[in-house]
């Protein structure tokens, strides 16, 4: 962008001063008052307003899921930690195995499926926030 | 009054949003027209921009108009809009026999003769070639001009609205009202 307009014009954005500039703006702005261009889709207004609708249902169906994800993803943790313990205190260890061959391998799948199902509510509570259909 | 309809919006009557289609689509259309100079575009930008607006109503602070927040989301969408389809907008710099940058005008090249000019056109045609010469105006020229004399903004209200600077706002809006000028000039020559 360069800037080699005078500093008189800088200041004003301006194309001249004095009398006859200051006639030349008002006449520019009266001129300038011309330029409103009146949206010309009649239904533009339905149009918008059916859209609005749908994001509202569109929004209202995500907070639904939102909440029986939470439920859900509440009721699995419970479980999943409920058998840990239950593993853990060797009352639910099938016979012929060990604590040492069952625990760790559910534990990492436990923490694996947390983390997944979190996300994917995160990414539900964002999606309400910014209200996006997609 | 936009108070009131904010309140009302958010107290869940939606219907009550129909209030700021009515008051500001014209305007909010004006300024997306100027950026992405195609009215089917600028339809859905200031549709896109109402969405925006009404899902983040509740968490509008008043701080500022609602008029200005308002158009700040339409600029915003609009310019958005224009890069993401990266469409060739035909500057009217760039056409032959309309070199008009700045560089090539002397200093009074928007002045002379203005006067005798602007007086000539007469009123029925003025709003006629005024959208004509803003629509091959450059993306950001013409929404200068619009924001500073139809919305009639500060250049701190435009700086606001577009996040140029205050100085760049300034040779924005000067290169934009001496390139009118020249188009105005030329619209007249070939429609006298």
């Amino acid at each position: 962008m360069p800037d080699e307009e005078p500093n008189n014009h800088k200041k004003t954005g301006r194309t001249g001063d004095g009398p006859a500039g200051d006639a030349s703006e008002k006449r520019f702005a009266g001129l300038m008052k011309n330029s409103l261009l009146p949206m010309p889709f009649s239904n533009f207004e339905d149009d918008t307003m059916w859209k609005i609708e749908q994001n509202l249902r569109h929004r209202k169906n995500i907070f639904k899921d939102l909440k029986l994800s939470g439920l859900f993803f509440g009721l699995g943790t419970s479980f999943g930690l409920l058998i840990n313990t239950l593993l853990l205190r060797n009352q639910l260890l099938p016979p012929g195995f060990s604590p040492g061959q069952l625990v760790l391998p559910f534990q990492l799948l436990f923490v694996l499926f947390v983390i997944l199902q979190l996300e994917k509510i995160v990414r539900l509570a964002i999606k309400m926030k910014t209200g996006s259909g997609n | 009054m936009d108070d009131l309809y904010i309140r009302k919006v958010c107290e869940g009557d939606t219907n009550a949003f129909r209030y700021f289609l009515k008051e500001y689509k014209d305007m909010a259309f004006s300024i997306a027209v100027s950026v992405v100079k195609d009215p089917f575009l600028a339809e859905e930008v200031v549709q896109d921009a109402f969405l925006k607006t009404f899902n983040g109503l509740p968490a509008f602070n008043k701080r500022s108009k609602f008029s200005t927040w308002f158009y700040r989301i339409v600029v915003n969408e609009s310019l958005m809009r224009l890069k993401r389809i990266k469409r060739e907008i035909v500057s009217f710099e760039g056409l032959p026999g309309h070199n008009l940058s700045g560089e090539d005008l002397p200093d009074n090249a928007g002045e002379t003769g203005n006067e005798g000019l602007l007086d000539s056109i007469r009123e029925e045609e003025q709003s006629r070639l005024i959208n004509k010469a803003l629509e091959r105006l450059d993306p950001r020229e013409s929404l200068a001009l619009r924001l500073f004399y139809l919305q009639e903004e500060s250049i701190k209200g435009v700086c606001e609205l577009t996040g140029w600077s205050e100085a760049n706002t300034k040779v924005i809006l000067f290169r934009a009202r001496r390139n009118m000028f020249a188009l105005l000039r030329t619209a007249m020559k070939t429609n006298p």
